[in-house]
């Protein structure tokens, strides 16, 4: 007797089905490696075609991939930082509002 | 060739009426499918109508002494009226599960009272439209029928018709200063065009004035966020446009709008307030491209005013559509939703990837013509703003609300797909979104200055933009590696609506119990002087007080004998 669930008791929707695998291990563990060597092989780019942009410093090598992360990681430490340490208070601070929709 | 019989019939009807009186009638037509019909069929309409039109300017109404301009068919208004047609079809076709009158009749009339904003001709014409939209749209919130929406729909009201006060007064001013009610350039040149700035600003959500709409629209109904996602904003977009394109103070205005919302979205636990920050933002680039003013920067806030109500309006209904299903918005308790939702969860990627900007997706083609005329201009600095933005976005709509929703930490709720007709509006929406990004020429025909056309896909542009976005994205990763991404957590952050909701409202409690002290001790004050002085009197002159024992009492006896005395010692004193 087979230990799998019967499709009509499956909760995953079939579609969604094909892509589990997003949630694998391996998946999340290499993504981040995958991520930084397709940023860091974009910027490099610039190093063999001198890109042409509007403003001079723009157009140095790998400017726009330091830019997004540079940006990037200062939106979230300003939101977690100053924004959530400073202005965060507990979800029912406005009465009446704390519950879901 | 001859123009099609059909057409003819619809030739110089303003698209805004078949969907205010399908509204109207909406709102006493107790039959549901009815409606639905309606919520379909007026959009429907108004398309043939706007396809049936020829520039220029239609529906001019002489009353009470004013010439009102109902239909002034432009360039500009042209491209405005048919995204806004092209919304109220998709907003009709995502709220057809819902049974609710209210929502259907406001929805509709909300509409066409937009559409009618952007055909007016005047101000007075323009105050009218201004108006509607704000009371037809707090039905939308107040349709969510819980204590915090009808207080937000109040605060909402109270916002928006201040607006329209302001339009008023401003119209008034402007008028006498100019003799004219025409709606064009106004400028800053004068206090009637200033009041009229900061009415256009409070429905543009300027900073400090921004706080109505993230308090308002994620307590609306599912299907009421998604209609009011798209036209209020954009309404007051076009009106700056029209009134203050080129006015410097807008680039600044606008790169402030949006830099700050990245922030409070980042740490955002309610998805549909994420997205709530998240029109702000964009919204800043439009503000830009408004200040800028060269045809390229205003073309640029056309296209991606265009754009952004498909994208957000996506953007928003698949967190109505999570929301509908599985009853909150809230990141803390979303996840692994994909596996339920498929479809939604793809639609709504393709939101996340087209507000992000990703090249072959329709923010591409446009927000990028912002920068580009932001850069022409030598803006350096608010060019660094925008590109920080950029990045901004990508982090809380490009990939927080995906990734908390429907990826991330599997919540373990497993529920229903969405509605078919859910998956059907976000489904066009979607291929919206590809196909304006594709095939940028149709929606490049529809800009109002054709000398000033952008080529979007240059090898340069592409590398930038993919920089721009891996970048951003590899940060994401390494943050959540290395325990670095702040988690999400049921709580609230505070804004400037604090100001009048907290401190305001203390500050006014405090004022009114002030004013009673002071009252009540005044009174007292009052009447223990009056006893004072009145006993003291009573004391002296009364029948039975020191005076009466010596004097003949009476007030004429006491006041001729002090007239006396006065009289006397003048005279005696005087040269």
């Amino acid at each position: 007797m087979s230990l799998k669930p019967s499709k009509k008791d499956d909760p995953v929707h079939p579609i969604a089905r094909p892509f589990l695998w997003l949630e694998s291990k391996w998946f999340t563990a290499s993504l981040v490696w995958v991520l930084g060597a397709l940023a860091i092989g974009l910027g490099a780019i610039d190093f063999v075609h001198h890109r042409h942009d509007y403003l001079e410093f723009a157009q140095m090598p790998g400017f726009y991939a330091l830019a997004g992360f540079g940006a990037f990681v200062l939106a979230v430490m300003g939101g977690w930082f100053v924004i959530r340490r400073f202005l965060g208070r507990e979800e029912n601070y406005w009465d009446g509002e704390a519950g879901d929709e | 060739m001859g123009r099609p019989a059909m057409s003819e019939l619809f030739t110089h009807i303003s698209p805004a009426w078949p969907i205010i009186f399908g509204g109207l009638i909406a709102a006493i037509v107790p039959n549901n499918n009815v409606r639905k019909v309606l919520a379909l069929l007026a959009p429907i309409l108004a398309g043939w109508c706007w396809y049936s039109l020829e520039l220029g300017t239609y529906g001019v109404v002489e009353f009470g002494g004013f010439t009102l301009e109902t239909l002034r068919y432009d360039a500009i208004s042209r491209i405005w009226s048919l995204i806004f047609i092209i919304a109220a079809f998709l907003n009709g076709l995502y709220g057809l599960h819902e049974k609710d009158r209210v929502t259907d009749a406001a929805g509709l009339i909300y509409a066409g009272g937009a559409l009618g904003a952007v055909f007016a001709g005047d101000l007075i014409t323009l105050f009218m439209f201004w108006e509607l939209t704000a009371i037809s749209s707090v039905f939308l919130i107040w349709s969510a029928r819980n204590k915090a929406a009808t207080k937000a729909g109040l605060r909402y009201l109270a916002i928006h018709v201040l607006s329209g006060v302001l339009l008023l007064v401003g119209a008034i001013i402007h008028a006498g200063e100019t003799g004219s009610w025409a709606f064009d350039h106004i400028g800053l040149d004068s206090p009637g065009g200033f009041l009229i700035f900061i009415a256009f600003g409070i429905k543009c959500a300027f900073p400090f004035l921004h706080n109505w709409l993230q308090d308002a629209y994620p307590k609306a109904t599912v299907v009421g966020t998604v209609i009011l996602s798209a036209f209020t904003t954009k309404m007051a977009i076009y009106a700056l446009l029209r009134g203050f394109s080129g006015e410097e103070s807008l680039i600044y205005i606008g790169a402030i709008m949006t830099v700050f919302p990245v922030f409070f979205a980042v740490v955002e636990n309610d998805l549909r307030k994420v997205l709530s920050y998240s029109v702000n933002n964009q919204l800043g680039f439009m503000v830009v491209g408004i200040g800028i003013g060269s045809n390229l920067a205003l073309n640029g806030t056309a296209a991606h005013a265009f754009a952004d109500i498909i994208f957000k309006g996506l953007l928003f209904m698949s967190m109505g559509a999570v929301l509908h299903r599985v009853g909150t918005t809230k990141a803390s308790e979303l996840g692994g939703l994909f596996k339920s939702m498929p479809l939604t969860a793809f639609f709504c990627i393709i939101g996340a990837m087209t507000i992000s900007a990703f090249p072959l997706f329709s923010a591409f083609v446009t927000k990028s013509m912002i920068l580009a005329a932001v850069a022409e201009d030598g803006h350096w600095v608010v060019w660094i703003m925008l590109l920080f933005a950029s990045a901004g976005v990508l982090e809380h709509s490009g990939i927080k609300i995906p990734y908390f929703a429907f990826f991330g930490h599997d919540s373990g709720r497993r529920v229903r797909e969405a509605p078919v007709n859910m998956l059907m509006a976000m489904g066009l929406a979607a291929l919206m979104c590809v196909y304006l990004g594709i095939n940028y020429g149709k929606l490049y025909d529809l800009l109002p200055f054709q000398d000033a056309i952008y080529a979007p896909y240059t090898f340069d542009h592409i590398v930038g933009q993919m920089q721009l976005l891996l970048g951003a994205i590899f940060a994401f990763a390494l943050l959540m590696r290395i325990g670095a991404y702040p988690s999400e957590k049921r709580s609230v952050n505070l804004d400037f609506d604090w100001v009048y909701r907290r401190f305001g409202d203390s500050l006014a409690r405090w004022v009114w119990l002030m004013l009673d002290r002071m009252s009540a001790a005044a009174g007292n004050a009052w009447d223990r002087a009056m006893r004072g002085i009145g006993g003291r009197l009573y004391q002296v002159f009364s029948p039975m007080g020191t005076l009466s024992r010596d004097i003949p009492s009476g007030m004429l006896a006491i006041w001729t004998s002090a007239l006396l005395a006065i009289v006397l010692i003048i005279a005696y004193f005087s040269p």
